[in-house]
């Protein structure tokens, strides 16, 4: 993927990475839509999507740093709110403008 | 003193998936070198660590997991705390130690607390693991 990605692109690789790690339907993945509350991930999905984000867009991902990333003192419930596939793009957008992409 | 108490329940299948799948970067940020010990296997004389993970297998990776996760929840953790998931290892088989490093080792010594035990148990299907952080100096987590 080249460097600089628009949101587009990303929530499409997006799209494709939630469909192989949830095991749902494309339809249900919107830009608002909850990973955990709407989308029903739990913690070893969390992983996988991690893992499948950083093959896909070529930069390695801490524990948690996208958590972090929603605000700090967050709630366990605010952050069930917050952590969407909008703010899913955020972060990759934010990275991938910082890094040169490796593979 | 229990400081707090953590339980998590983990998918047997779920976590060899996910070994399936990134068990390299399982290895670099998840499990311990001790932790994927009863993993290798020795291969046309070369050793390396098994794709194929037998029932036993995929439950030792679940247990690991699920004790990871509930230490996570006893230590109550603020969101902002850096760590890596291999910052905690898992060792043992019915009664589990918990042993901590790096950030983790810093934040339990900081809050006072002196031991962590676990313990799980599994089905084919699902692992659970309960973990107690226990303190001397007489609080207990307000988180």
């Amino acid at each position: 993927m080249e460097n600089h990605p628009t949101d587009e692109e990303i929530f499409v690789r997006l799209s494709e990475i939630i469909v192989q790690a949830l095991r749902i339907h494309s339809q249900r993945i919107k830009a608002e839509s909850r990973i955990l509350a709407d989308l029903g991930a739990e913690s070893l999905d969390l992983l996988d999507i991690r893992f499948r984000i950083e093959r896909t867009f070529g930069f390695k991902i801490e524990q948690d740093e996208i958590i972090r990333a929603l605000g700090k003192d967050l709630s366990i419930a605010e952050i069930r709110e917050k952590l969407t596939i909008r703010s899913l793009i955020d972060f990759i957008r934010n990275r991938t403008g910082q890094s040169v992409n490796v593979k | 003193m229990i400081f707090s108490i953590g339980v998590d329940v983990v998918s047997v299948d779920r976590v060899a998936n996910l070994w399936r799948n990134h068990s390299e970067r399982l290895q670099q940020t998840v499990f311990t070198s001790e932790e994927l010990l009863p993993l290798w296997i020795v291969r046309k004389g070369t050793l390396k660590l098994t794709e194929n993970l037998s029932l036993g297998q995929r439950q030792y990776l679940a247990t690991r997991f699920a004790a990871k996760e509930a230490t996570i929840k006893a230590m109550r953790l603020p969101v902002d705390q850096s760590y890596e998931l291999n910052n905690i290892e898992v060792l043992g088989k019915a009664h589990l130690t918990i042993r901590l490093s790096g950030a983790l080792k810093e934040y339990l010594t900081k809050n006072g607390i002196t031991q962590m035990k676990a313990s799980c148990c599994c089905t084919k299907e699902e692992v659970a693991s309960f973990v107690i952080g226990e303190t001397t100096n007489g609080k207990s987590s307000d988180r």
